[in-house]
């Protein structure tokens, strides 16, 4: 008998299985999406109940799950967002991180919410998803292509142009590089936790998802449309218009000024002269034409000519504001066509701009310092600004060639494995991962979310709900051990929550609007508890899968350069190590988690509907 | 008079990032606070003052900050802190992400 329709879903989950070349598809019932929603929640849920502790990130039986939301593929502004997961490398962990671009909504028209990939390929290979079906495509020919030319390649060899959108892996992918990341839809990324050496050790060098004629069905088309237009005008107003105006890198100059930019590897917070590598400039003085994702309207993905300086001519992505970090203020470039060619080469190698910018900050600091030198770099001379060293050292951590593939083990490895003074100088956490591209010894909430969140990148800031939102008064003090977790666990849950929609986080500012999207989509009544319940209910699921694979407390800490104490800038002199013995425990407790162990306690698990892990602990 | 610029409020151009004003502040004054010189940035202004400060608590909203004299506002005295003629304030609107 053929079931009704789940409103603001396909009801489908697309399974691959690589090593015996077979697909299947699980049809979930409206009471599991009800709990789990999508994205995010939905994929911890798979990934815990499908990757046992012993299976190690790089094996067969480790999943690559892709999950999109109820959002993906409507009229929604910038729902084109997945959400991939799965153990990840850099931590060893659980990893969770999001993509936007084309791919959620083409893998929805062609059926399905969600795509789990089980096992490993015996040959190289790539997935062309179309009408419900899957081909398993020989992938012998693109081995060794940059992620921009495979998709290209692909995108020639199946004929179909904007119809297929195509996420793949780079060298670094291919080569196992912990910090390989997937690249898609003409460079967005899912960056963080190496997902990419995931996809590398399956053996599978890109996915291309057709755009299907299915569409899914949506209980309130015209509340939807009406609400769209509403969460767009807000996402375009937020900030005062300056996301829409200049881009993510608006927020060059704020981070400069607050002391939260990341300055050559944490060793200043003071930065002169850095005109030239904000948003505001790039987009003012090079050439820019928007390149929107499925069905945005706040448009802020551009793709540049430069205009001036060594790489004049060059036609590229305009640098995120993380890549102005990382190739701008970590390392030192000073010229803003310079960062325009390293985040470039970043995204065609498929690795993580984050954990790149820490890793090649740390090694122009040991290089500065003596610790290492040009016999240990292959010849390049690693000083700050060296675009073309910069350059080189990137294609042979992709390559895992000579020097770069100590490099490509990421800057704990590599740090740990060069040792003496040169182990102080790393930024990241115990637990494997680096932070953004924050100087975060000016933004504890980020710091300890970074440390504590179970995701491989921050889980609970960086959201737009807050305490005031809430009823709650705003932190007085943000230096405060005990203000600062109190109201990060108060609004813990929302990004999560979001990431379980299938949507790009930069369109859905207002949460309240965003809550009557579900509703419109999905005929349920959700509200802002509700919603929250479901973002906890991924961060707690995923805790539980990181305590089975080996979580300990004391891997939720900053390495000493990570938690060190500001030399200079606004927060010059602030120590965090002194209390953050502190600040765990009352994010612990705030979380609803042992103070001593971190774990869940029973009755946090039980309100959340997780009663079933209790036992697992 | 404490010359000080505000950030990303405002409708800023690539030209003139920052909105500058000159605050006036009595001379004499030994005791005027952070939280003077915010009163009488938004009086008559509701639409930077709900963007600045939480009506209901009267602290600073959670994404705006202060930079006095190039210190962090919460390493001081908070809004309590005390301002003197020729301070240097900024005053941001921050965001992460990216
Ligand atoms: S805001 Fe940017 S990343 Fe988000 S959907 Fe639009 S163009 Fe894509």
């Amino acid at each position: 008998m053929n079931r009704g329709p789940i409103f603001g879903y396909m009801g489908k989950i697309l399974r691959v299985d690589l090593s015996e070349k077979r697909i299947w598809k699980d049809e979930l019932d409206e009471g599991t999406y009800k709990k789990y929603i999508g994205g995010v929640s939905l994929g911890a849920k798979s990934l815990y109940e499908e990757v046992p502790p012993g299976v190690e990130w790089s094996s067969p039986e480790n999943r690559l799950i892709l999950m999109t939301g109820p959002f993906a593929g409507t009229r929604i502004s910038g729902s084109g967002t997945f959400c991939a997961l799965s153990k990840g490398p850099m931590t060893n962990m659980g990893a969770s991180t999001q993509a936007n671009g084309f791919f959620g909504a083409f893998l929805r028209f062609s059926g399905f919410d969600g795509l789990i990939i089980h096992g490993r390929a015996s040959s190289p290979t790539y997935l062309f998803i179309h009408d419900g079906e899957v081909e398993f495509k020989d992938a012998t020919h693109l081995m060794g292509n940059d992620t921009l030319e495979t998709e290209e390649a692909i995108k020639k060899e199946l004929n179909m142009g904007r119809k297929l959108s195509v996420y793949a892996i780079g060298p670094a992918g291919e080569n196992l590089v912990r910090f390989a990341a997937l690249v898609g839809d003409g460079g967005h990324v899912a960056a963080h936790n190496g997902l990419g050496a995931v996809m590398g050790s399956k053996n599978l060098k890109a996915i291309a998802v057709h755009c299907g004629s299915l569409r899914p069905p949506i209980k309130d088309k015209e509340r939807i449309l009406i609400l769209s237009k509403k969460l767009l005008e807000d996402a375009k107003r937020f900030n005062n218009g300056r996301l829409y105006k200049w881009g993510t890198n608006n927020l060059f100059r704020i981070a400069a000024k607050a002391g939260w930019l990341p300055i050559k590897n944490y060793t200043t917070n003071i930065i002169e002269d850095y005109e030239k590598l904000t948003g505001e400039y790039m987009r003012t003085h090079f050439e820019t034409n928007a390149k929107p994702c499925w069905a945005c309207g706040l448009r802020h993905v551009h793709h540049v000519r430069v205009t001036e300086g060594p790489y004049e001519g060059l036609e590229a992505e305009e640098p995120e504001y993380e890549c102005a970090a990382a190739w701008g203020a970590l390392t030192a470039h000073k010229e803003p066509g310079t960062v325009v060619m390293l985040s470039n080469m970043t995204d065609r190698m498929g690795l993580d701009v984050n954990e790149s910018g820490w890793t090649i900050a740390w090694v122009m600091e040991c290089f500065e310092k003596g610790l290492l030198t040009k016999k240990d770099t292959d010849g390049l001379e690693m000083i700050w600004g060296n675009a073309e060293a910069t350059r080189k050292m990137l294609q042979k951590i992709a390559n895992r060639e000579g020097f770069g593939d100590i490099l490509a083990e990421g800057v704990k490895r590599a740090s740990e494995h060069i040792g003496g003074e040169a182990a102080q100088l790393a930024v990241y956490t115990h637990k494997g991962n680096t932070p953004r591209g924050h100087d975060h010894r000016a933004r504890w909430s980020e710091l300890i979310d970074t440390c504590l969140s179970d995701t491989g990148t921050i889980e609970s800031t960086a959201g737009p709900l807050r305490p005031d939102l809430l009823g709650e008064p705003p932190v007085e003090n943000h230096f405060s051990p005990k203000e600062v977790p109190r109201n990060m666990a108060l609004v813990s849950g929302w990004v999560q929550f979001t990431d379980c929609l299938g949507v790009c986080q930069m369109c859905i500012k207002n949460p309240f609007m965003t809550i009557e999207c579900v509703e419109a989509a999905t005929g349920w009544e959700m509200d802002l508890k509700r919603a929250i319940a479901v973002g906890k209910r991924a961060i707690n699921q995923l805790r539980v899968f990181n305590i089975k694979h080996g979580l300990k407390r004391d891997s939720e800490r900053p390495s000493s350069r990570y938690g060190s104490t500001p030399v200079d800038g606004p927060v010059k002199g602030k120590e965090i190590m002194p209390v953050w013995d502190d600040l765990v425990r009352n994010y612990y407790t705030h979380m609803g988690w042992d103070v001593v162990s971190g774990k869940p306690l029973p009755e946090t698990l039980r309100a959340l509907g997780l009663e079933h892990l209790i036992a697992e602990l | 008079m404490i010359p000080g610029s505000i950030f990303g409020f405002e409708e800023q151009s690539a030209e003139n990032p920052y909105h500058c004003l000159r605050l006036c502040i009595p001379e004499e004054s030994g005791s005027y606070t952070l939280r003077d010189v915010l009163s009488e940035l938004v009086a008559g202004d509701e639409q930077l003052e709900n963007l600045i400060l939480d009506r209901k608590s009267g602290r600073l909203k959670g994404n705006a900050l202060i930079i006095l004299n190039e210190v962090h506002s919460d390493l001081l005295d908070g809004l309590d802190t005390k301002v003197k003629v020729g301070d240097r304030l900024v005053l941001l609107y921050t965001l992460a992400g990216g």
